[in-house]
């Protein structure tokens, strides 16, 4: 990078260029997405440095695709000698940025810029067209670790980017400059020692090894399943939006495409992204409900009320809201991020909820949209299809708390939301999610066996092991795979080496029934005997009489044994099971 | 300027300072190894606050010609 004085000097030199009497001869039009005001002098400098002095003529802000398009352009009208396309891919795939895009779209954006290029080849005639491969400077959503996650984007923008790198074999008028590749050389040169590589053939320096220690072990604890939590809990005045909405009401509030408020917008961008891989939404603000909710009406607001899965509006104290959304939503505080731009507010959230993860939220609010898009809480590698519909499902749960409020007995309860379960041996399909259980389930996990996606394939070839997932639908909605079984047959006897349900799922007897068809299915396969372990965990201690209390024998330290010749254990009755047959 | 050198060299070489004697060198210190010795030149940049070129590095294998050195890139 270069010096500051060295910028001033040429940004100087630059300006006196560009205010010469005596302009050079040939015109260098510059045609961009984005705002390219500061470059001239810069680019004055550097033409008259390399011997191609030019007179520059920048097209306005985002004129690239109309001034090209429209032959009565200006760009015309001058006839330059030489053109510059400067896309910024944030701006070519926006939508990817807003979590609409759709497959293609970086296939579509280059051929509109093929057909660009190709345009101006034909209307300025000995023309050079040289393009700018920008990059961008981040992926749509960074907290999906693999490269290879379509929501990431990152896959969309490299073929973006290579497809702007190949438009110089349009014709040999069209010349290639690969800003990205070169800013990328100049990151990496803080990584790199030429000494250590000399000397001891290290291609890293310490920085270098960190970043490389940092991003590997961010890919194995996502793999892993460590440190993800589940819930973004976010407060509102001057979090989600400029300014105090009981102060300037709903329709004052700053949120935008401008200055600022667009900061504020693209924060609400990067929480729907996270709400679009699982992540559940809550809000917690000492508030006027109605006034405050009535904000989300704002046409500018990009999160909507859909997002979220549940809301503490009001006046009371934040640490006690966030234990009620806890609650409401069955899942530990230590599963929490909660975002506050109250330094004060953060101050009482962590004394008196030290497990809730409440990080120091920039004071600028436009260095927020990227301090939450690159923040560890939420990282992860794929998005699965539960992480997709996580939220509404969980705004399934509290429709069904209030049919059970309203049902009387339990059994009629139990009747009222029509289960359907449905358990199937897990397949190549399914293997992610089920190795994402394994890695996430905590509280209804009777052994807690951390299986990775590489070990549940292994099983799969097995063949006296059955790995088989459950996934149960009701009147409110499909919770997708949210149990997990692995049965391991032995002669006579199977043993249950993994139980796990989703927690979102206990209170409603789903797993008495999917206990009485691993039985079945166990001495179908010729059991006689069905052994069950339960191995303490810190989060797990709900479970630990599981098996004394559905009948089984004590046979060991904490070993369970049901002869599955005397009885079997029972299906509640309100619920029915589907056993898909497998290919 | 001794002291500094002997507390880099004792964070490096992992013992305590007083294992570190005035005359220690490459041949006699144990542990002072090839990549020992580009950690130690790499902790003495920053701790000096100097840049020390390449073909020098392999020559600096005593605190003597470590101090020397120091003081010709004009460490404090």
């Amino acid at each position: 990078m270069l010096e500051p004085a060295e910028l001033s000097a040429r940004r100087r030199r630059g300006g006196e260029l560009l205010r010469s009497a005596d302009p050079p001869a040939g015109d260098l039009a510059v045609l961009s997405t984005f705002n390219l005001d500061l470059l001239p002098p810069f680019l004055a400098e550097a033409l008259d440095r390399h011997g191609v002095a030019r007179r520059l003529w920048l097209a306005g802000f985002d004129q690239l695709a109309p001034a090209i398009a429209n032959p009565a352009s200006e760009l015309y009208a001058r006839a330059p000698g030489d053109v510059l396309l400067v896309p910024a891919p944030e701006d070519l795939l926006a939508p990817l940025y807003d979590g609409t895009g759709a497959p293609g779209l970086a296939q579509e954006r280059v051929a509109e810029l093929r057909a660009q290029v190709e345009t101006l080849l034909e209307r300025l005639p000995g023309a050079t067209i040289q393009v700018a491969v920008m990059g961008a400077e981040h992926a749509p959503a960074e907290h999906l670790l693999a490269p290879s996650a379509p929501g990431r984007g990152q896959a969309a923008l490299a073929v973006l980017d290579a497809g702007l790198r190949a438009l110089d074999a349009l014709d040999p008028r069209v010349v290639v400059a690969d800003f990205d590749w070169t800013a990328r050389s100049a990151g990496r040169a803080a990584l790199q020692d030429p000494r250590l590589w000399y000397l001891g053939r290290m291609r890293l320096n310490h920085a270098g090894h960190a970043l490389l220690a940092d991003v590997v072990a961010a890919g194995l604890a996502a793999q892993h399943g460590v440190g993800r939590r589940k819930v973004l809990a976010v407060d509102l005045d001057d979090t989600l939006w400029g300014g105090v909405v009981g102060e300037v009401g709903p329709a004052g509030i700053g949120i935008g495409e401008e200055g600022v408020a667009l900061a504020f917008q693209d924060l609400q961008r990067a929480l729907v992204r996270l709400h679009d891989s699982g992540v559940l939404i809550v809000l917690c603000s000492k508030n006027d409900p109605e006034y405050a909710l009535a904000a989300f009406d704002h046409s500018a607001m990009v999160l909507r009320r859909e997002h979220l899965v549940a809301t503490r509006v009001n006046w009371r104290d934040k640490a006690t809201n966030l234990r009620e959304l806890a609650d409401e939503l069955d899942l530990a505080l230590d599963s929490f991020v909660f975002l506050d731009d109250s330094p004060r507010e953060r101050e009482w959230v962590r004394q008196a909820l030290p497990m809730v993860c409440v990080p120091e939220l920039p004071a600028d609010p436009t260095d927020r949209p990227g301090f939450v898009s690159r923040a560890p809480w939420f990282r992860t590698l794929h998005v699965t299809e539960a992480d997709r519909t996580r939220g509404a499902s969980y705004q399934a749960q509290g429709e069904r708390r209030r049919a059970q409020a309203s049902a009387g007995s339990f059994e009629a309860y139990l009747a009222s939301l029509e289960q359907r379960l449905t358990i199937e041996p897990v397949t190549e399909a399914t293997v992610p999610r089920a190795a994402q259980l394994c890695q996430r389930t905590n509280q209804f996990n009777l052994t807690t066996r951390r299986h990775t996606h590489a070990e549940l394939e292994q099983m799969l070839a097995d063949r006296a092991t059955e790995v088989v997932t459950l996934s149960v639908a009701d009147r409110f909605g499909d919770s997708g795979i949210t149990g997990l079984a692995i049965t391991v047959c032995e002669g006579p006897e199977a043993e249950l080496e993994t139980l796990l349900l989703s927690c979102r799922l206990l209170g409603r007897r789903v797993e008495d029934a999917f206990l009485a068809v691993l039985a079945r299915r166990a001495r179908d396969r010729g059991a006689r005997t069905l052994v069950g372990r339960y191995e303490p965990t810190e989060r797990n201690r709900q479970v630990a009489d599981f098996y004394a209390e559905r009948g089984f024998a004590p046979a060991g330290e904490r070993r369970w044994r049901l002869d599955l010749e005397a009885a079997m254990p029972e299906a509640p009755p309100q619920l029915t099971v589907e056993e898909p047959a497998h290919a | 300027m001794r002291e500094r050198l002997r507390d880099v060299m004792a964070t490096v070489f992992e013992v305590p300072v007083s294992d570190i004697p005035d005359d220690a060198d490459s041949v006699t210190m144990p542990g002072w190894d090839s990549l020992r010795h580009l950690e130690l030149m790499l902790e003495l940049e920053m701790s000096f606050g100097v840049r020390i070129p390449a073909d020098q590095v392999p020559e600096l294998t005593s605190v003597g010609a470590i101090e020397d050195a120091l003081r010709d890139h004009g460490a404090g």
